[in-house]
């Protein structure tokens, strides 16, 4: 495997677009990422797009020849990859091994959705797509759901409380305000949190992410190309050191544990071991808190923080951008939005932001940064690690 | 409740498998009984999906039975909120729908 290096980067604002088509979301994203990496478009030889609903939620498919089409790309092989809310990852993932491997010595990987111009029903019938439908539909469990279980059991097993919990939302809403590509970073208040309506108990609605439209863009080059276009470039490269897929049950009562995915665990062990890193090692993650709760257990199952200490640690501001390990200062999903297929490579255009030390919310002196992407009931995740390029 | 098994390795399920996950074997035994377990977690759906027979609110269970199957099923309160870890006895099954009670007296 040969050296990999995000030489470019783009996204929309994260939020309400229902006045702009799927199509121009991910080309803007994708021209901003073509512009900021100063490489020929000539240069791209594979195109990977992630995304989720846009067959039920629009009625478009093959958005990867389209978004082509429209960004004036030659005759590449361009792919549309789905894995529920890891859709953007995985397609990261695959652009990543297009470069890796020698194929070719530059890829983009896109990621976009629009679900806000659909009515809810439409939109939970689309995002319930992501369950097992022959064991877990039939209970009527919904992805609120699935974490609300989680939590109870957390809560049950570690004596997290509700006030932990809430420090996550606090936090990443807080971080979200320092964001200008967030949908909705606040100034909120515990008792905002705490009287919030009831969704799947004990998920109340400040620890749901919202519903949004969005696109982010990637282009990642070889070594080769790097050192042809380095002389010449403002921004400096990130290397990719590892990117990670794997899958865990699809079904819920197939989790060895409920308050753990092993899909994560094991990404993020082969990730860290082909990066050659060790977990405190790690500057900054931004991972898949699709929950308040879902943050506190993807940062025990990556290793960042210890088995049951979560949420303590969010309460401490251990995770806070200026803390021990700063998780998610985008604002993450909760604050910055989850416009599903957008999702992971937006967590890399963030990571890659820091490792530019040109972030809004910079974390000082971060070297090293790492993404984490889960989708379904942790049937995929991808997890990429990161290192800034001295230049 | 309606258990399948495989012939082979008796793993167990409560669909009917095409094969089986463990050793891609193709003959199933079915079998049907009271069922009881040990009650993992639950939660509270408050807003119910679309197409779904179950009125909200209403709860979701995970439930281990003795021989280590896991079932994602429907919990239904016989008087207080359960306890986690505390025994529940199977109600009914609607298709692949298991319904549990948190009483054996339901």
């Amino acid at each position: 495997m040969s050296k990999v290096f995000v030489a470019g980067i783009g996204s929309t604002t994260f939020g309400k677009h229902d006045k702009t088509s799927i199509e121009h979301l991910a080309v803007k994203a994708a021209a901003f990422a073509i512009e900021d990496a100063q490489v020929d478009r000539i240069e791209i030889g594979a195109l990977y797009l992630g995304n989720f609903v846009s067959g039920p939620l629009n009625g478009k498919e093959v958005l990867a020849g389209i978004v082509a089409d429209r960004l004036g790309l030659k005759n590449i092989p361009c792919t549309k990859v789905e894995g529920a809310c890891a859709s953007g990852g995985i397609a990261f993932r695959h652009a990543y091994l297009a470069v890796s491997s020698g194929s070719v010595d530059a890829a983009i990987a896109i990621g976009v959705e629009t679900m806000t111009h659909a009515k809810t029903p439409q939109t939970t019938a689309a995002l319930n797509c992501a369950m097992d439908h022959e064991y877990d539909s039939p209970s009527g469990l919904t992805f609120p759901g699935l974490f609300g279980l989680a939590w109870r059991m957390h809560a049950q097993r570690y004596g997290t409380t509700r006030d932990e919990v809430a420090a996550v939302v606090l936090k990443n809403k807080r971080n979200g305000l320092r964001n200008p590509l967030a949908q909705m970073g606040a100034d909120i208040t515990l008792d905002q949190i705490c009287a919030s309506a009831m969704i799947c108990d004990p998920i109340q609605l400040y620890d749901c992410c919202p519903t949004s439209d969005g696109a982010a863009a990637v282009v990642i080059i070889s070594e080769r190309l790097m050192r042809e276009l380095g002389p010449s470039r403002k921004a400096p490269f990130v290397e990719v050191l590892s990117s990670v897929q794997t899958r865990g049950s699809s079904r819920i009562a197939g989790h060895r544990d409920l308050v753990s995915f092993d899909a994560t665990v094991s990404a993020a062990a082969m990730a860290l071991d082909r990066a050659a890193l060790r977990p405190a090692e790690i500057d900054l993650v931004e991972l898949h808190d699709c929950f308040s709760i879902a943050e506190i257990i993807d940062s025990e199952d990556l290793g960042l923080v210890p088995r049951g200490q979560g949420g303590k640690w969010a309460a401490e501001g251990r995770t806070s951008a200026n803390g021990d390990l700063p998780i998610n200062p985008s604002g993450g999903l909760l604050a910055k939005g989850h416009p599903v297929g957008a999702t992971g490579v937006a967590q890399v255009y963030e990571v890659v932001k820091q490792l530019r030390h040109e972030h809004t919310n910079q974390v000082r002196n971060a070297r090293t940064g790492m993404t984490h992407n889960l989708g379904g009931t942790g049937v995929a995740c991808t997890v990429s690690i990161f290192r800034g390029v001295d230049t | 409740m309606k258990i399948y098994r495989c012939v082979n390795c008796e793993e167990s399920t409560v669909v009917q498998p095409a094969v089986c996950a463990s050793c891609m074997g193709y003959e199933f035994e079915l079998s049907e009984g009271p069922a009881e377990g040990t009650l993992l977690s639950f939660t509270t759906i408050r807003r119910a999906p679309a197409g779904i027979n179950l009125i909200s609110p209403y709860h979701v269970c995970v439930v281990e039975m003795d021989t280590g199957l896991r079932v994602t099923g429907v919990l239904e309160f016989a008087d207080k909120e359960p306890e986690l870890g505390q025994p529940v006895y199977e109600l009914r099954q609607d298709g692949t729908q298991v319904h549990f009670s948190s009483s054996p007296n339901h």
